[in-house]
Formats: structure tokens, C-alpha cells, sequence
């Protein structure tokens, strides 16, 4: 007999409703050698920065797209403990932006805060980038690490709505510290002498409207967008690069008359493939790791007393014997189970 | 300045070694057109779900061997319990799903359909519940009606007789349209109609009143025969069509599906069945002629029945304390 009692599922009400916000993590590590020796440390340090400094509410997909199995344990170890919303897996990897595309089908909330697996997240970052999402029109996208090597593609609306709001003012200058273009530099393994030199002739441009400011740019590394929006200029052909392309949706998003900006302040920053030397002592002072660097214990979602008790071995071992048995008593008999047929006939869903 | 150097002088940066080699690797995978998406849940092994994961092993297994265009496997596992998250990642690594996503919790049916539809990479979107059986030939079946008819919602590839209601806008086509066929009578199969009502636990004089004083109706378009009627636990569609009723998820229980089923009758799509049964029902117990060389479930049969569990009051109190247990251990 294919049906044995009733599916305990079948009247109950889900209490979950999305967050406006889903945080998605695209993490890549095909194994632990050569370029990728230390960067499951590095994902490590980007998700424990995350965890610690994003306050609720929000969802969090993380998506593997084809790493190795000591990855995918870990990334799996952290759902297991409450961690991760969402753990989608992509038995092969899809490309940066076939990977964006996927996240931006899966996500559930409204707005999509994306970032590469290498990213720091300082305390505040999520507000900040909210901030300027609904203080500035039309907002493609938000950033947390302004560069002044972004300013030099995609920045047309921001001009644009410069030249004809008249409550939005623009002004050029120099504002981004040197010693973040040195770390930008850095964390990209350029040398940042010649980085610099590189980047001089770049302006950086400030738009300010009813008290808010922002840069005038974004960066497709990390950044925050409506899912609406992104979904939209993701669409067509999908992408066969597995790196690349980037620099095209930023300009694909510009285009379509959407703002790119990011925070005055730095509110997230790259972490390159190798955790530097003082960065551990930074992620220590911010709380997110212990003296010695080893992780804090996070946890999100804290379980109440009666979740610990039911859980508890004696208890559970009761409790699962009990509705055990109970499942087999009145499964025996007939009636009870059967709930109004559906259309097709089925008792349940 | 070499960048061990570069990271002496710049202690506070992060640090680059060596090139991301991705940034020089060529080409990349690339999705399939059609997606199988299937939904897993499956809280613990004992009781109602004692042969569950039986179960979906088999309609996975079925579906490897019985389906011949490409595809892609996507699942969703709706916050399932370790064996069966096991099973899945296990099968991942193997090879016999290329896209997993596990939640933490549950998010219902609806909740999950808000997500796979939209994330789905394919521009077919094949979807099943964990517990259907596929045949050969199924989703050929499914997008030969698929392709043939116009404005299609969903095509399930197994003849049923469904409630009239949720499709209305087939009829109304099937009535008006110069090129359609319309013809009622009985087109399925007794053994067809009995296999799966009996599945769902009915008693077979209650099925046979049924078949026999209900009819199916069938409609013939441009060569290819379909009857009118579908249901959610199993379908092929268009993705573009679905993804427009996304999200279906408010307040719905947490089988909740038949809000698909009245979005794409109201927006006038054609809800059709293949006229041979593809595709097959399994429930929570695996059925002894396909069980043979999977492990055996632990349910047990029935005992004889006990006079004091009739007793309405007695009954509902078990039954109150079991959906209890059940929403501690499970989160739903």
C-alpha cells in the first residue's frame, strides 16, 4: 500500500516570510593548493566577519559553485550550526556571472547584497548601504569600498542626475585616503607604487542630495541591488567566461539608467587570497576572532529553553519513541487519516 | 616590489599571491535547457516518513534511467535530517545532481516553488514532488504537448481526472478553437484510474463509483492528443510562464499548491495530461514490485484494529499529541 497515515506536513503553516535582504556568498575553491593554499582561511575570515557584523534581519544563501569537498564540509558545518539560510551547491562551476545570475533566481528577498568570498565586513555595513539605496533614486547598485579605479567606467547616470535634479549636487575632487588605494593595490597583487601612478589622472566624484552622500561608482566585487534590477540585466545568453564580464554588467546596469554608489565611509574591504599579517589583529580587535585567531562562537538563531530540552538525548529519545509509536497505533486503523481529496484525488499535497 | 615585500610595508592590507588561474581558464559549464526540480522533505526516518528516503531514492533512480532529452537535477531539500542531506550531497558528489540546495528550514511548498522557479537555469522547468515514479518516454510525452499547444501553464504526464474548476480556461479554448478536437468519454484505463486512487489509500468500491460516473475529456490540436486536467505534484511548463505568479507562498500551508494551479487556469493558460500514464505516485511507502532491491522499510503492517481508537475524543487527543511531537523535532 503506497500511503500508509497522513503526512503530519500537510495543514501546517509555514511562519517563515523572506527578509527584504538576502546576503548571497558566491564562494569558489576548486581545491586547497597553489593560488587557493590559504583561501579557505580567507572565506573563513569573510564569513565570521559577516555573521558578526550584519544585524538582522536578513537571509543568508551562500552558493559553492563547484569547490572541493574540504569546502563544502565546512560550508555545510556552518549550516548545520545555524548559520546559513541557503547552501546552494553547483556540481560545476558556472562562471562569476552565470553563478550571479543563479543567486539572483534563488534569492528570495527584494534587494540582493552580494559579495565575492573574500570580503571583510566592518560593523554597520548593511545599514550604510541601505541608507543610500533609498536616499538615492533609481540605485542599481551599492558598494562599501569606494576605489578611485572605479570611477573610470559606468558612472553616466550618476552625471546625468547630477545635471538635472536639482537637489542632487556633484563635486570632483580628491577625498579616498592613499593608504586605502595602497590596501586596494595590495589585496589585488599589484604593486601599489605603480597602481597609484596608474589611478592618478581618475577623479572621484561625490554626489550629495538631502544631506546623504555618496562616490559616484561601484564595485562589482561587492555590492548591494535590487533584485528586480539585477535579474533584469542578467537576463539573456548565458555567460561562457568563467571569469570576466564584470565590468559589463556594471556598465549594462549604468546603461539602463541606474545609479552606482558607495559609502563615504569604508564599509567592507577585499581581503586578497592570503589573510595579511595585521588583518588577523584587525578581526581580533573588532571581536570577530579570538587573540590566538581562533573564530568566535556565532550563533544566529538562539535556541529557547524548551528547543534545548526537546533536544536533549533522554528526552528526545522519548518523545521520538513516543510519536513512533503513535504513528503505528492509529496508522493501524482506518479513518482519521483520510482529509478531504483534492482535485487529482490525492489527501494530501 | 614583490608582494611579500609589498605586504612588509602594508601590514593592515589583505594580501595577493600568485594569479586566480580561473581568470585564465576557457569556457565554462553551461545549464541545460531543461531543469528537473524536485522537492525533498524528509524530517527524520520513523513514523509517517519511516520510508521515505526509500522512496526517493527510488523516484531519483527512475528518473536517471527513464529520461532521455539532457537535464539538469536540481533539488531542494527543505530542511530535511541528516541522512537524507547525506544522501543528497553523496548523490551530488556522484554526479546525479548538478544543483542542491539545502534550507535550513522549511519553508513550505509555495516558499520553495518562490525560489526554484526563478533560479531554475533551464527554459523548461520539469518539476516533481520526491515521491513520483517517472516511466519511459515521460518527458518526451510532456514536451511533444508542450510545444504542440498554445499558451501552455502546465502538461502532466499521467491521465487523471482532476477537478474542472482549475481548468476552465483549457476548456473554454478547447471549446472555441477552430483547430481543436474536443471529445468526452472515458479515456483512461480502469488499472490506469485504479493504480493511482488506490495509492492514496481509497477504498476501490468508493474508486470504481468514481470512474464509473465521471468522464475524461480529450482534445486533439495539430496531431497531438492531450486530455484537459493537470496537478502540482508533477508537471513540465515553461519557466517565463511560471515565473510571472512568483511569489505564491502567502499564507499558504505548508503543501500549498494549488494556488499555481488557479493562478495559471485564471491567467487562461491550458492545463494538460498525457494520455498514457508516464508517470506514477509512490506515497510514503515504496510499493513491493519496485522495492526489491532497495533496503526494506521499517514500517510494519497494520495490527488489528482497536475499538477505544474510535472513540472521537481518544483520537483526536493522539492525533494532537502526535502533530506535536512532529512540529517540535521538524520546525514546521
Amino acid at each position: 500500500m503506497p500511503r500508509v497515515g497522513m503526512n503530519p506536513a500537510r495543514h501546517r503553516r509555514s511562519t517563515y516570510r523572506p527578509a527584504r535582504v538576502t546576503v548571497a556568498v558566491l564562494v569558489y575553491l576548486p581545491h586547497l593548493s597553489g593560488y587557493f593554499e590559504r583561501r579557505l582561511e580567507v572565506v573563513k575570515l569573510s564569513l565570521e566577519s559577516l555573521l558578526l557584523n550584519t544585524d538582522p534581519p536578513y537571509d543568508l544563501l551562500v552558493f559553492d559553485n563547484g569547490s572541493g569537498e574540504e569546502t563544502l564540509a565546512y560550508l555545510r558545518q556552518l549550516q548545520g550550526a545555524g548559520q546559513v539560510d541557503y547552501l546552494l551547491t553547483s556540481r560545476e562551476n558556472l562562471g562569476k556571472l552565470g553563478a550571479l545570475r543563479l543567486i539572483t533566481g534563488a534569492a528570495p528577498g527584494e534587494v540582493i547584497a552580494y559579495a565575492d568570498d573574500d570580503t571583510f565586513f566592518y560593523p554597520g555595513w548593511l545599514p550604510a548601504h541601505l541608507k543610500l539605496l533609498d536616499s538615492f533614486p533609481n540605485v542599481g547598485m551599492v558598494s562599501g569600498s569606494p576605489e578611485r579605479t572605479l570611477f573610470d567606467h559606468g558612472i553616466a547616470s550618476a552625471l546625468r542626475l547630477a545635471e538635472g535634479d536639482p537637489e542632487v549636487t556633484l563635486a570632483r575632487g580628491r577625498w579616498i585616503p592613499e593608504v586605502w588605494e595602497q590596501e586596494w593595490a595590495v589585496a589585488l597583487g599589484y604593486d601599489p607604487v605603480a597602481y597609484l601612478e596608474r589611478v592618478q589622472p581618475l577623479e572621484e566624484l561625490i554626489l550629495e542630495r538631502r544631506g546623504e552622500r555618496a562616490y559616484a561608482t561601484a564595485c562589482h566585487n561587492q555590492f548591494l541591488s535590487p533584485k528586480e534590477i539585477l535579474a533584469r540585466v542578467l537576463e539573456g545568453a548565458w555567460p561562457d567566461r568563467l571569469m570576466g564580464g564584470l565590468n559589463e554588467l556594471d556598465n549594462a546596469i549604468d546603461a539602463a539608467g541606474h545609479l552606482r554608489l558607495t559609502t563615504l565611509d569604508r564599509t567592507t574591504k577585499l581581503i586578497g587570497n592570503v589573510i595579511g599579517p595585521d588583518l588577523a589583529g584587525e578581526a581580533a580587535r573588532l571581536g570577530i576572532r579570538g587573540e590566538s585567531g581562533e573564530p568566535k562562537v556565532l550563533r544566529r538563531r538562539r535556541r529557547g529553553i524548551a528547543e534545548r530540552l526537546a533536544l536533549w538525548g533522554p528526552v528526545h529519545w522519548f518523545l521520538q519513541g513516543l510519536y513512533n509509536r503513535l504513528f503505528a497505533l492509529l496508522a493501524g486503523q482506518m479513518g482519521g487519516w483520510q482529509g478531504a481529496a483534492h482535485d487529482d484525488g490525492r489527501d494530501d499535497g | 616590489m614583490r608582494p611579500v615585500e609589498t605586504a612588509r610595508r602594508h601590514p593592515e592590507a589583505g594580501m595577493r599571491l600568485g594569479h586566480n588561474p580561473a581568470k585564465f581558464a576557457e569556457g565554462v559549464a553551461r545549464p541545460e535547457r531543461i531543469t528537473v526540480v524536485m522537492i525533498s522533505y524528509i524530517p527524520f526516518l520513523s513514523g509517517y516518513f519511516a520510508g521515505a528516503l526509500d522512496v526517493l531514492k527510488a523516484s531519483l533512480r527512475s528518473l536517471r534511467e527513464n529520461t532521455e532529452p539532457p537535464f539538469d537535477l536540481l533539488v531542494f531539500d527543505n530542511g530535511s535530517g541528516e541522512e537524507t542531506v547525506t544522501f543528497l550531497q553523496d548523490l551530488r558528489r556522484q554526479g546525479g545532481i548538478q544543483y542542491l540546495m539545502l534550507s535550513d528550514r522549511n519553508v513550505g511548498k509555495a516558499g520553495a516553488w518562490d525560489i526554484v522557479i526563478p533560479a531554475a537555469p533551464g527554459e523548461i522547468l520539469a518539476y516533481a514532488d520526491s515521491d513520483v515514479y517517472f516511466y519511459p518516454g515521460w518527458l518526451s510525452a510532456g514536451l511533444a504537448i508542450l510545444e504542440t499547444f498554445p499558451r501552455v501553464g502546465m502538461v502532466t504526464c499521467r491521465p487523471m481526472r482532476t477537478s474542472p474548476d482549475l481548468s476552465s480556461a483549457t476548456l473554454a479554448w478547447a471549446e472555441r478553437d477552430p483547430e481543436a478536437l474536443l471529445e468526452a468519454g472515458r479515456w483512461i484505463s480502469w488499472e490506469t484510474f485504479r493504480e493511482h486512487d488506490l495509492g492514496l489509500g481509497q477504498d476501490e468500491d468508493e474508486v470504481r463509483k468514481r470512474y464509473e460516473t465521471t468522464q475524461d475529456l480529450r482534445v486533439e490540436y495539430r496531431g497531438q492528443i492531450a486530455l484537459i486536467g493537470a496537478v502540482h505534484w508533477q508537471f513540465v511548463a515553461h519557466k517565463q510562464v511560471l515565473k510571472q505568479f512568483v511569489p505564491l507562498a502567502v499564507d499558504q500551508p505548508l503543501s500549498g499548491d494549488r494556488k499555481l494551479d488557479e493562478c495559471l487556469n485564471q491567467g487562461g493558460y491550458l492545463r494538460l495530461m498525457t494520455v498514457q500514464p508516464l508517470v506514477r505516485h509512490l506515497g510514503n511507502v515504496l510499493p513491493v514490485e519496485l522495492g526489491k532491491e532497495l533496503a526494506a522499510t521499517t514500517l510494519r503492517p497494520p495490527r488489528p484494529r482497536a475499538r477505544w481508537l474510535d472513540w472521537k475524543p481518544v483520537r483526536s487527543l493522539l492525533l494532537r499529541l502526535h502533530h506535536a511531537i512532529f512540529r517540535w523535532y521538524s520546525g514546521a
